[in-house]
């Protein structure tokens, strides 16, 4: 039977004097996995690995059950993974349909017809189908991260990494982005990394939050906003206490830190407990609120 | 070949015939063919060897810029900043190129078939002989050839602007006579012998096949099918070296 899972185990990355990851062991199964981070934690280097494109210098990475380190077996992996890069590059002279296409013969897919009867079916996926002859310098950059997603989606991969597919995205193409992604018909693994919060709590069965290349959080949405549990209070005015506060639209400051006695404490949310973890390492610009 | 590379070969050839350098090289051969069949309504006597030179050169020209349009296909990954996306797909890098080499044969189809009416348009008003044959065929291969340079050095030296000059470096570096056995490797180069236009196809075909085991070669493609290819490439050397012996022999090569 194959596995389909995914096993990271003590991986560590250095580019330079620069560490990039340092001992990172998480596993996934089927299901929607977050991975929510400031920029610099190592996101998008441990994307690459599971994308089989970086090595790490060390520790061990077994992606649906096989090791990317052997030739034949990364090949495997590469057929039933599904990729989208934090920053695609794009075929600007090929219309929507060629750029698939093309990705598609990529994909082993030789058959003509099959294969076209695949793109049209995952550009209908993304809701691209009717634009599929426009050239891809013609879209609009919401439509560039669908026809990414699209190209992700072929041959139904067991395997899919995303690295921070709604950037740029406008709140309509979040939520159809949301809608496509937790439709997919077989629960294949999804590794989902994002700054934004509301996609982990609207998808993900699970969260991994990254700082400075090692893991902080594993768990689910709800047990992450528990962190946060008793330790957000609102008040009429600024507290210095609080390790981060904000004016909110009704003029009040809503704070997280450790709670002064007596305060009016609030519900947490994943927010507030991803802002808690992460501390001085976030870049708050990158964090939704 | 793999199944994939067929495919991709079947998908550059199809977007390299719709390139707009290859256009504009099929302008110019419009161009020199309408000055060929001009001079054949006009004059009462036209020869092939004379009047013609106008289509050779729209053939040249249109081989020199179907190089450049290979050379910016194979550097599309590069150029779109997509080629670690792409490394994350089964087909590998050598299947790519394979794939640009075969979409090459597109271009030099489509040129044989631009030739054939020019061709028979030509036997109807002169006498043509197995030597303008023989020229004629090594036009189509020449074209084949620079398409397949224009592969090779996008794989050996990544840089969109080293296509033109190169380009320019083939006009520049053939002198307009034959003054060095050397300049019989130029691949414009004209035998006037039936024997030495043969060897000097065989050499052409010898060279695009060496340029894609270069290229090849850059992306560690199988060593069974670079062996393979390094056979061909030794009957290429071999033709060279019989074109360089003979060649400038009193009227045999001329560029």
């Amino acid at each position: 039977m194959e596995d389909a899972s995914l096993r990271v185990e003590a991986i560590e990355k250095r580019f330079g004097s620069v560490p990039a990851l340092n001992g990172v062991t998480m596993d996934a199964g089927p299901g929607i996995t977050g991975l929510l981070g400031p920029n610099g934690a190592g996101k998008t280097t441990l994307l690459r690995m599971l994308a089989t494109v970086l090595a790490p210098d060390s520790g061990t990475l077994q992606l649906l059950g096989l090791d990317p380190t052997r030739s034949a077996e990364r090949v495997e992996i590469r057929r039933r993974l599904g990729y989208m890069p934090q920053e695609p590059g794009f075929y600007r002279s090929f219309t929507a349909f060629e750029f698939v296409d093309y990705v598609a013969i990529l994909k082993e897919m030789t058959d003509r017809d099959e294969r076209h009867r695949e793109v049209r079916r995952v550009l209908d996926a993304v809701g691209l189908g009717d634009v599929s002859t426009r050239k891809v310098r013609a879209l609009s950059g919401g439509m560039r991260q669908r026809l990414a997603l699209a190209q992700a989606l072929l041959r139904d991969p067991d395997l899919l990494v995303l690295d921070e597919p709604t950037a740029g995205l406008d709140p309509e193409q979040r939520l159809r982005f949301r809608e496509i992604v937790s439709q997919l018909p077989h629960r294949p693994v999804v590794i989902l990394s994002t700054h934004q919060t509301e996609d982990v709590t609207a998808l993900c069965e699970r969260v991994v939050v990254l700082a400075e290349g090692a893991i902080r959080f594993d768990g689910t949405p709800v047990e992450l906003a528990r962190t946060a549990e008793d330790r957000v209070w609102i008040r009429e005015d600024r507290d210095d206490r609080a390790v981060l506060s904000w004016r909110m639209g009704d003029g009040r400051y809503r704070h997280i830190g450790d709670p002064p006695p007596g305060a009016a404490l609030s519900p947490a949310t994943i927010d507030d407990a991803y802002l808690l973890m992460v501390g001085g390492t976030a870049d708050r610009e990158g964090v939704a609120a | 070949m793999s199944q994939a590379a067929r495919a991709l070969g079947g998908l550059e050839g199809r977007r390299l015939l719709r390139h707009p350098l290859f256009l504009t090289g099929t302008g110019f051969v419009l161009i020199g063919t309408a000055y060929f069949v001009r001079s054949s309504l006009v004059e009462a006597t036209v020869a092939w060897d004379d009047d013609a030179w106008t289509i050779g050169a729209g053939f040249t020209f249109l081989g020199l810029l179907a190089m450049i349009a290979t050379n910016l296909a194979a550097l599309r990954d590069r150029r779109a900043g997509a080629v670690e996306q792409h490394e994350t797909l089964p087909v590998a890098r050598a299947s790519r190129t394979g794939g640009l080499l075969l979409g090459v044969g597109w271009p030099v189809a489509a040129c044989a078939l631009l030739f054939a009416p020019i061709w028979l348009f030509a036997a109807s008003k002169t006498e043509l002989s197995a030597l303008d044959l023989l020229h004629a065929v090594d036009t189509l291969a020449l074209i084949g050839t620079l398409g397949v340079l224009g592969v090779a050095i996008a794989r050996w030296l990544p840089n969109p602007f080293l296509a033109p000059v190169a380009a320019w470096g083939l006009i520049l570096t053939s002198p307009a006579e034959a003054n060095s056995r050397w300049h019989a490797l130029s691949p414009f180069a004209s035998a006037e012998s039936v024997d030495l236009a043969a060897w000097h196809l065989v050499y052409l075909f010898g060279l695009a096949i060496c340029l894609a085991g270069a290229a090849l070669l850059r992306d560690r493609a199988p060593r069974a099918l670079v062996a393979v290819i390094a056979g061909f490439g030794v009957a290429g050397v071999a033709a060279g070296v019989m074109l360089v012996t003979a060649c400038p022999g009193p009227g045999r090569c001329q560029i």
